[in-house]
């Protein structure tokens, strides 16, 4: 076999035990006997030495290393005066030396504290205090870095295929949404793969509910809260009926602090503080009346003979977490909406959003302009302009949050 | 009782506690992808420098840009320890620095200045043009 078909097939070993032994490679030693004449021809029969291990009775005592003995040994005076003389001159006593089943990681901090040198001439291996062969920093950061990959490259699959589970979930929702109210636009855009807002609807003869929420957190841990959140909202909606969302605010929030042991005191590790914001509604069909009850999430309603935004605020108990009360009632508003009425619902990653000349928030009253500047035309239009304005003023900050809307002419 | 002090990262506020001269300041964005984790020890430091105070003038300074759902819970909890000191008998003022843009902010203010009527609030504008 050549040297990189070694060389690969040690790295594939190596990922499968990822330890300094398994990244050393055998180097014939010398003893200390051995005279820097001896040194200097190995040096020069080998250009990919890099240093030498000294060994005595199978026990590393030093290194020499390449670029050290070549400085001392270049000129011809020099080569004369050491030549003779015992390879110890130019040792280096203090060398770093690893057991092989040390861990790379481990060994990764061990060569960091163990100074510049290192990095150059490398460390020793051994096993049970015996010489097993050399190993070079260079090869140990290309194991370090394919492994990080590698960890990476696992972490990113696991959370697509998660985004997949989340997906699903939502679709059936979003379905419902489009075959309901035709002028409407919902958008939900987690900031990573997956995220902590989720949205319900559910149609019925004489009306439709939905919901848009954010739970705590985002990512993998908001993504949870989703799952579990529209599986007992799910369940609420069938104990309570779909026509009174307070009763199925009430329902949820109660069934959220069972489920995540909320109820008694608190109790430091382990502890549950989650839950989540959102706003939940039924709307009448017959009636064209808007029942409407939320936590920390405003409904925002431009009746068509109007000029300004009319802003419902839900609230301002979450639901979930250790401090809502188990038995608390939100309150129901009920909004007539003619037909032409506009409605808007934001989770608050849209208007916390740091952008703008000053990194500020977005705000509620960029987003209200940004509507009424394109009142005329339908729901979809109208949320494209909306998310226009949001990207302009974000420009080039990061995502904080997650972002759910629905825009809606019921 | 030691001061604090943590250096801001994107994700987690400038936190400068000086407890000997009753000087509290948070600065920066707070969103750690684990609140708890980063307030925890901090909020316990703070108890326990609140439950040594006897008729101080404490200053608390938040300047917060951008804060998650969870870190305002933590930041909640850490206003009610004032609250409560300020039953034990101290004074606490609190200077709620926002730009003076920032509807956002200046909102969130105008709460916390309801819900913790106990605080001494000062709304404090500033104009970074």
């Amino acid at each position: 076999m050549d040297i990189e078909t070694v060389d690969r097939f040690k790295r594939q070993a190596a990922h499968r035990h990822p330890t300094a032994g398994g990244i050393s490679i055998e180097t014939v030693p010398v003893a200390p006997e051995v005279t820097n004449f001896s040194v200097l021809t190995r040096f020069a029969h080998d250009r990919n030495l890099v240093s030498l291990p000294v060994v005595v009775r199978g026990k590393p005592i030093g290194l020499i290393s390449r670029n050290l003995f070549m400085s001392e040994m270049s000129t011809p005076e020099n080569q004369d005066l050491y030549g003779p003389q015992t390879c110890t001159i130019f040792m280096e006593r203090d060398p770093l030396i690893v057991e092989a089943e040390l861990n790379l990681e481990a060994l990764s901090f061990r060569v960091v504290d163990h100074g510049e040198q290192t990095l150059v001439s490398g460390f020793v291996v051994t096993r049970d205090g015996d010489y097993v062969g050399m190993g070079s920093c260079l090869r140990l950061m290309r194991m370090i870095s394919d492994l990080q990959a590698q960890k990476n490259r696992q972490i990113r699959h696991s959370i697509e295929y998660a985004g997949v589970i989340q997906q699903a979930i939502l679709r059936a929702a979003r379905e419902t949404l489009a075959a309901t109210m035709r002028d409407s636009e919902l958008v939900w855009e987690p900031r990573d793969v997956v995220g902590g807002d989720f949205y319900h609807f559910a149609a019925y003869e004489d009306g439709w509910f939905g919901a848009v929420a954010d739970c705590t957190g985002h990512g993998v841990p908001g993504a949870f809260m989703t799952l579990i959140t529209s599986s007992l909202l799910v369940q609420a909606i069938e104990q309570h009926g779909p026509r009174d969302p307070s009763a199925v605010l009430s329902g949820l929030n109660r069934a959220i602090k069972v489920l995540l042991g909320q109820t008694g005191s608190r109790d430091g590790f382990g502890q549950s503080d989650d839950g989540l914001d959102g706003a939940f509604f039924w709307f009448d069909n017959k009636a064209r009346t808007l029942t409407y009850a939320a936590a920390k999430t405003p409904l925002f309603v431009l009746y068509p003979d109007q000029d300004e935004f009319v802003s419902l605020n839900g609230d301002r108990q979450s639901l979930g977490y250790v401090d809502t009360p188990l038995d608390y009632q939100w309150h129901t508003q009920v909004v007539t909406a003619p037909p032409g009425t506009l409605m808007f619902v934001t989770t608050d990653g849209l208007v916390d959003q740091i952008g703008g000349p000053k990194q500020t928030a977005f705000g509620k009253r960029r987003i209200c302009e940004a509507l009424i500047n394109n009142r005329e035309a339908g729901a979809d239009m109208i949320s494209m302009a909306l998310l226009n304005a949001y990207s302009l003023w974000q420009s080039d900050q990061p995502r904080r949050d997650d972002l759910t809307f629905l825009c809606f002419r019921p | 009782m030691d001061n604090i002090f943590i250096s801001a990262t994107q994700s987690t506020p400038e936190v400068d506690f000086r407890f000997d001269v009753h000087t509290l300041i948070l600065k920066g964005e707070s969103y750690p992808e684990n609140a708890s984790a980063f307030y925890g020890s901090i909020l316990a430091r703070l108890t326990q420098y609140l439950a040594g105070c006897q008729g101080a003038d404490i200053s608390l300074s938040i300047a917060l840009a951008y804060f998650n759902s969870s870190s305002t819970k933590l930041l909640f909890s850490m206003l009610a320890s004032f609250s409560q000191a300020v039953e034990n008998g101290n004074r606490v003022t609190l200077n709620w620095l926002h730009d003076a843009d920032d509807e956002t902010l200046f909102d969130f203010g105008r709460e916390i200045c309801e819900d913790y009527p106990a605080l001494n609030f000062v709304d404090i504008p500033v104009n970074n043009d």
